[in-house]
């Protein structure tokens, strides 16, 4: 095929197109008239045959699922090849073989020459974690663990890096199994198992006393070995958690396996925070007491499953604010496998619940409290509790008083308690009297009346109250205890209205959405499900009430990603909606909104549109055009008209959304169409306008969250990109300072949206020709990747690069050397982390060429191998630097 | 939840032109997937054909908070999910093939293994090869193949994200889709 020349191309493309739109038949003769010429007319008959095997073949991908599962597996070893083979040597020590794989890399049994002949264990901590600080930390207790000296102690020698620059520590070798492992396969009874645990406190405390605290404590880390035929508990890994701690948590992101790493459900409240700095010895008390909880009833006190599949967040909330069951309610849930707990525990299920029921649940709960001053506050007390206990002596915990629990009920909810606490007394009181209305055959009818009422009255109260707390604010442990308050609310509620279908389904609705509305999807959907099953069993129903079932959960469907289902359900709705009153017209009006956006996240645009229209017209038929009630559909069709690229319209739409919103700027939703508008605007290029707006957003964000607020620097960074593409290089210079100083303030100096913010700063220093400042900031941005993503991560690469481009442009010879350093650092790590040819390689690379093309580096060969590089990675598709 | 606020977050940052971000979300994504291939194994999914547009799917309602994330957030995430199914599927491919060729009978090619369905495989490395020449001439038509064919992603958002017309994206995809046929017919 000859090469087709640019125009002849665009000709081809045209041709092609107007074809497809005639009937094959008569595309003949429209290439006939067409005038094309005999190159342009055969490259598009031949393209035209092609046609249909496209259509059939090319759509979109398709392989089996096992394929795909392998192919992700492969395609992650080659990009994140983090495993390397067994060393041979690690520092001075021999490696043997390796024993174990966790989360935090690998265990090798390891022989030591000098100054003793000794067998070691070595724990070589995987790739990614800053190895100075965590050799640095080790050093700093290193003092403290030479002092240890106990039985049940492991002992820690050594600590040190490899060539690789990844950390290592030394410590005795334990040749046993897990403590609870061990326990089992016995069979030990709970007198031997309470045994062996008081050695586990004994370690601690010794430990404790010299200053150190385990952080760690977990069966992994407590091996039961032989010694002259006795079982002996040794506690190892001392050290280790303090020194490998940091980032540990944002570390859990970044498993292969897609599994948590990490052990969270040892982990103590207050070491679930995020900053982690404000551990004392107690934290060590919760674990163990995790720990006994395991030992005595073979089950954790937070309920596994339920923590792994929680997000970080939810994690560490269950782990703050989660009260755990005591050991032996939990043992009733067990159903078969308590059966099976007590046979390893070598008694009767009832014998064992006796016998763990009362102290050793006290026992165990003291040192589970959220709250560590109330738990033991030394090792030496728990074994006073346990040996007491072993004597039949009273033990010095005990339940927690009514009060006390209530107090603390107070303390945790904080800020909602007020709320919170009215809708309970509201929902409970709306049940007592529905009960007693519902009371004696005559008064049914009246009854019937009453419940309306009642259920109408807890309803708007609900609502009222749930209103109240923005979701937008009401974010970490608030929702938490929000969500806690009502499903314990639910739970209650459930039974007691069993025989109340009309009531429950209208309280479950309610609840539902609150869920909803704070983006609790799973715990929402089976309170959504239950209210419209009852609205379908309803012999008399009310369509009203079944209709807004039916939008509740057609709305959750969307939210969970479940478009058909969706839209099943809001049709149904729509359908079901009463149209007689203004209200009723209005609801069906929201219905329609919902579904045009199940149609929108379907990318069927046009049908949404035809919703939208609908919605629209009922809208500003019930309200009147430009009433406030109309701003939600007309920010929906202005999104509509972006995703579209018709940012004209969709500008005149936000502006009349804005206008029926009334423009106050204390109220989120308007300040988003804010923002939004300034998008709009920015797309068509009337930057002036779009920064009018920007600022304007910025102004409510900072007025009624605060100028630090997240949300306020998104805008402020949203501007300062804008000045930069206006050119206005100081402005957004000195705008992007403020936020990366704003940033460090409120999120810490070593915040991943600092490091992002001093690339920005660089970039725009850089476009200005400050040189210098820029090289500085670059390699602030340096130091900071390498301790937030380790020495081998893509995003370190990246500001390598920068760093080695600015350099190079900096035209000064005596900055060449180090440029081509950064950039030849750069480029390793992009080949080692990012798939073959990936573009930042690429350009990476080019990025070097430039440096060897100048007069003063002028350096043939090496000019000639990185130009024979990229021939070899193919076609150049795009010259950016990234 | 922290993985949806994370990538969320992250989406409205490369908003906000921070370059950085999207290289941050790919190891997620490739997290994931995996999490996502894994679990389909197990259950009893395997041995079934699932699309890996589904699975990039799955991947953005798992990792991305819908309440949050705007309609543009989606789009950027497509696209960086096409670009990594594309290489994961491309390289997986490519081993196959390699495998086949030098190492004996064990495996079948991925095109084999689909004749029950009706749906016919094409050969995703000549694909792959083929885009980067389509690329060479027209870098737009080939993002929107790769968007398209790899993520599964809607015209609309494709549209969204290269700052075209959708009507544009449509003669973008039968041109590309018609001459990568004839590409991978006549010379791959």
């Amino acid at each position: 095929m000859a090469e087709l020349t640019p125009e002849q191309h665009q000709q081809v493309e045209e041709l092609f197109e107007k074809a497809l739109q005639i009937e094959s038949e008569l595309r003949r003769s429209f290439l006939d008239s067409s005038g094309a010429g005999p190159v342009v007319r055969g490259e598009v008959e031949s393209l035209l045959s092609y046609h249909p095997a496209a259509r059939d073949n090319i759509e979109t991908a398709v392989v089996p699922s096992d394929a795909i599962a392998e192919a992700v597996d492969k395609a992650m070893a080659s990009d994140f090849a983090h495993r390397a083979p067994d060393p041979a040597t690690i520092g001075p020590y021999n490696i043997i073989e390796r024993i174990g794989e966790g989360g935090m890399g690998s265990v090798y049994l390891a022989e030591q020459e000098k100054p003793l002949r000794r067998r070691v264990a070595i724990k070589l901590i995987k790739l990614g974690m800053d190895t100075r600080s965590v050799i640095a930390r080790f050093e700093a207790e290193r003092q403290a663990l030479a002092r240890m000296s106990h039985p049940n102690v492991a002992r820690v020698f050594d600590a040190g890096s490899t060539e690789n620059g990844r950390p290592y520590f030394v410590m005795e070798y334990v040749e046993g199994v897990r403590i609870t492992d061990y326990c089992d396969m016995n069979r030990l009874g709970i007198s031997e198992r309470l045994a062996l645990f008081g050695q586990v406190c004994g370690a601690i405390q010794h430990a404790h006393q010299k200053g150190i605290i385990h952080r760690d404590i977990k069966p992994s880390n407590v091996l039961v070995c032989q010694e002259d035929g006795n079982p002996i508990p040794k506690v190892i890994d001392f050290g280790v958690a303090k020194a490998t701690s940091h980032r540990l948590t944002e570390r859990t992101l970044f498993t292969e396996q897609g599994v948590l790493i990490g052990t969270p459900e040892y982990m103590s409240p207050e070491q679930a925070k995020i900053d982690d700095v404000d551990v004392d010895t107690r934290s060590d008390i919760y674990s163990l007491g995790v720990l006994l909880y395991e030992l005595l009833v073979g089950a954790l006190p937070i309920d596994t499953k339920a923590l792994r599949q929680a997000g970080l967040d939810e994690l560490h909330r269950l782990i703050r604010e989660h009260d755990p069951p005591k050991p032996t309610t939990r043992l009733a849930t067990l159903s078969d496998r308590a059966v099976e707990c007590a046979q390893q525990r070598g008694t009767e299920l009832s014998t064992l619940m006796r016998r763990i029921r009362g102290d050793l649940d006290w026992i165990v709960m003291k040192c589970l409290e959220k709250d560590r001053s109330r738990r033991y506050a030394t090792t030496a007390e728990l074994l006073g509790d346990l040996d007491r206990f072993a004597h039949h002596q009273p033990v010095a915990a005990c339940p927690p008083s009514v009060i006390y629990r209530a107090r603390k009920f107070v303390r945790r909810n904080r800020g909602f308690v007020v709320a919170a606490t009215i809708v309970m007394i509201v929902l409970t009181a709306g049940v007592v009297s529905t009960i007693i209305f519902a009371v004696g055959e005559s008064r049914q009818r009246a009854a019937v009346q009453m419940q309306a009422d009642t259920n109408k009255a807890i309803n708007e109260f609900l609502n009222k109250m749930i209103a109240s707390v923005d979701p937008k604010k009401a974010k970490g442990r608030d929702v938490g205890i929000l969500r806690d308050l009502l499903k314990e609310a639910a739970a209650e509620v459930g039974p007691e209205l069993s025989g109340k279908p009309r009531v429950e389904a209208s309280v479950r609705r309610t609840i539902g959405l609150t869920l909803m509305n704070l983006s609790l999807y799973v715990e929402a959907a089976p309170h959504l499900e239950r209210s419209l099953e009852l609205e379908q069993s309803l012999q008399r129903g009310s369509r009203a009430d079944l209709a807004e079932s039916l939008h509740l959960l057609g709305s959750l469907r969307d939210y969970q990603g479940q478009y058909d289902e969706g839209e099943k359900l809001l049709r149904k709705a729509i359908g079901l909606r009463p149209r007689n009153s203004q209200d009723d017209r209005a609801k069906l009006g929201a219905s329609l909104i919902k579904l045009a956006e199940v149609l929108l996240n379907e990318g069927r645009l046009e049908d949404a549109k035809e919703c939208m229209d609908e919605s629209r017209q009922i809208h500003e038929k019930v309200f009147g055009q430009g009433a406030k009630e109309t701003a939600p559909i007309l920010n929906l069709l202005a999104v509509y008209h972006s995703q579209r690229g018709e940012y004209e319209h969709a500008e005149s739409l936000f502006r009349k959304c804005l206008a029926a919103r009334g423009e106050s700027l204390d109220d989120v939703d308007t300040l988003v169409t804010i923002y939004n508008l300034g998008i709009s605007l920015k797309e068509q290029g009337k930057y002036d306008e779009a920064e009018a707006q920007y600022r304007r957003a910025r102004e409510g964000y900072s007025h009624i969250l605060s100028p630090d607020h997240p949300a306020s620097l998104a805008v402020s960074n949203a501007l300062a990109v804008l000045m930069e593409k206006q050119g206005r290089h100081a402005e957004s210079e000195s705008l992007q300072r403020e936020v990366l100083a704003t940033l460090r303030r409120t999120l810490g100096e070593r915040h991943p949206r600092v490091l992002s913010s001093l690339n920005n700063l660089g970039s725009v220093l850089f476009a200005q020709g400050k040189y210098q400042e820029s090289i500085a900031i670059f390699r602030e941005a340096v130091d900071l990747a390498r301790e937030v993503h380790g020495s081998n991560h893509p995003v370190l690469a990246i500001s390598l690069g920068q760093l080695g481009f600015t350099l190079r442009d900096t035209k000064d010879v005596a900055n060449y050397p180090e440029s081509e350093r950064l950039i030849l650092k750069a480029v390793s790590i992009f080949e080692s982390t990012l798939p073959k040819k990936h573009p930042y390689t690429l350009n990476t690379l080019r990025g070097l060429r430039r440096l060897y093309a100048v007069d003063a580096m002028n350096d043939p060969a090496k000019l000639a191998g990185v130009e024979s590089r990229l021939a070899a990675s193919g076609p150049e598709i795009d010259d950016k630097e990234p | 939840m922290e993985e949806h606020t994370d990538v969320t977050q992250l989406l409205d940052r490369m908003r906000d032109g921070d370059a950085s971000a999207s290289e941050a979300i790919i190891p997620l994504l490739y997290t994931e997937l995996r999490a996502i291939a894994a679990h389909c194994l197990k259950s009893e999914r395997r041995g079934h054909t699932l699309q890996p547009t589904a699975l990039v799917h799955e991947a953005f309602l798992k990792l991305v908070d819908q309440k949050k994330a705007g309609f543009r957030s989606r789009g950027h995430f497509m696209a960086i999910a096409a670009m990594v199914m594309r290489r994961i599927l491309v390289s997986h491919a490519g081993k196959r093939a390699a495998a086949k060729r030098g190492g004996g009978a064990a495996r079948v090619p991925l095109d084999d293994e689909l004749g029950a369905g009706g749906e016919r495989n094409i050969d995703l490395v000549a694909l792959d090869e083929a885009l980067n020449k389509l690329a060479e001439r027209d870098a737009r038509k080939a993002k929107v193949v790769e968007q398209r064919f790899f993520a599964g992603m809607e015209m609309n958002h494709i549209a969204e994200n290269l700052g075209v017309s959708l009507s544009t994206v449509k003669r973008d995809w039968e041109y590309a889709r018609t001459w990568l046929m004839r590409e991978i017919e006549c010379c791959g």
